[in-house]
């Protein structure tokens, strides 16, 4: 990669959003998920869900082009994430980013935090891993 | 928590169109990069109707809802729109709460292995 890493590097917060309906629809004509859970307000409140939630797999996709902007080198070889909470249409999610392990070949891992709508709440953690 | 022996799903060809990348890129807001698919983009394939219609079998309950709980995509080689690879999936229950655990291993046609998935889906017994 272009520049040193060190652990403890921070990756700048970022927003992605706000994942409107058209965004969510153009992710799942993408995607072929087409979940009806992802769209209809009523299966959302059947879940509990004030309005439906966005594809987990939407904001897992914002990830490549997170690491992308900070360092547009990274080869990322694994990336694994958890959701924890549902982000909802119209929400915009804040992801942000730290290096928590090098490894003697130039590998590193990224841990990944996003937060929803409110800054305060963590909906996915995930990690990334790198390779020189 | 159980977890049950693996149960094969099958394996399915799968492929892509330049077209579906550059659509599934500007949904996520990537900028495509040659015919190199998106890392997430295997999860297309986990939707398409066979395979959606082998885990619904797989699940066995019409009433249950699937929540996405958890990802891995686990690359030894990026894949490229255009070529057609072989996609193999087993599945694992827990209990305890209710899950289905999908593992995915993706081979191009030499039968190199290229990457692998796992995908874990919680189980909720929808309301009546």
């Amino acid at each position: 990669m272009s520049a040193v890493l060190a652990q403890g590097d921070l990756l700048a917060a970022r927003q992605f959003g706000p994942f409107t309906a058209g965004a969510v629809a153009a992710y799942a004509q993408a995607s072929g998920d087409d979940n009806p859970l992802h769209f209809d307000p009523a299966i959302a409140a059947r879940a509990g869900l004030e309005r439906p939630p966005v594809h987990g797999m939407l904001i897992m996709g914002c990830f490549e082009p997170f690491v992308g902007a900070w360092r547009p080198d990274a080869k990322i070889a694994k990336l694994s994430a958890k959701f924890i909470r549902p982000v909802l249409t119209g929400d915009t999610v804040e992801i942000s980013g730290k290096v928590v392990r090098l490894g003697e070949d130039g590998s590193a891992v990224l841990r990944l935090t996003v937060r929803g709508e409110n800054g305060r709440d963590i909906v996915c953690l995930a990690e990334i891993f790198i390779v020189p | 928590m159980s977890s049950a022996v693996a149960a094969a799903l099958g394996t399915f060809t799968v492929s892509s169109t330049a077209g579906e990348a550059a659509a599934f890129c500007a949904a996520t807001g990537l900028d495509c990069v040659g015919d190199v698919l998106p890392l997430t983009f295997p999860m297309r394939w986990l939707v398409g109707a066979d395979v959606r219609a082998a885990l619904l079998d797989a699940v066995a309950d019409p009433d249950v809802v699937l929540v996405h709980e958890s990802q891995i995509f686990d690359y030894s080689h990026r894949l490229r729109s255009g070529d057609s690879y072989a996609l193999s999936l087993s599945t694992r229950r827990e209990s305890a709460p209710e899950r289905l655990l999908v593992d995915g291993v993706i081979r191009d046609a030499s039968g190199l292995e290229l990457a692998r998935l796992e995908t874990i889906l919680r189980l909720i017994k929808a309301p009546a």
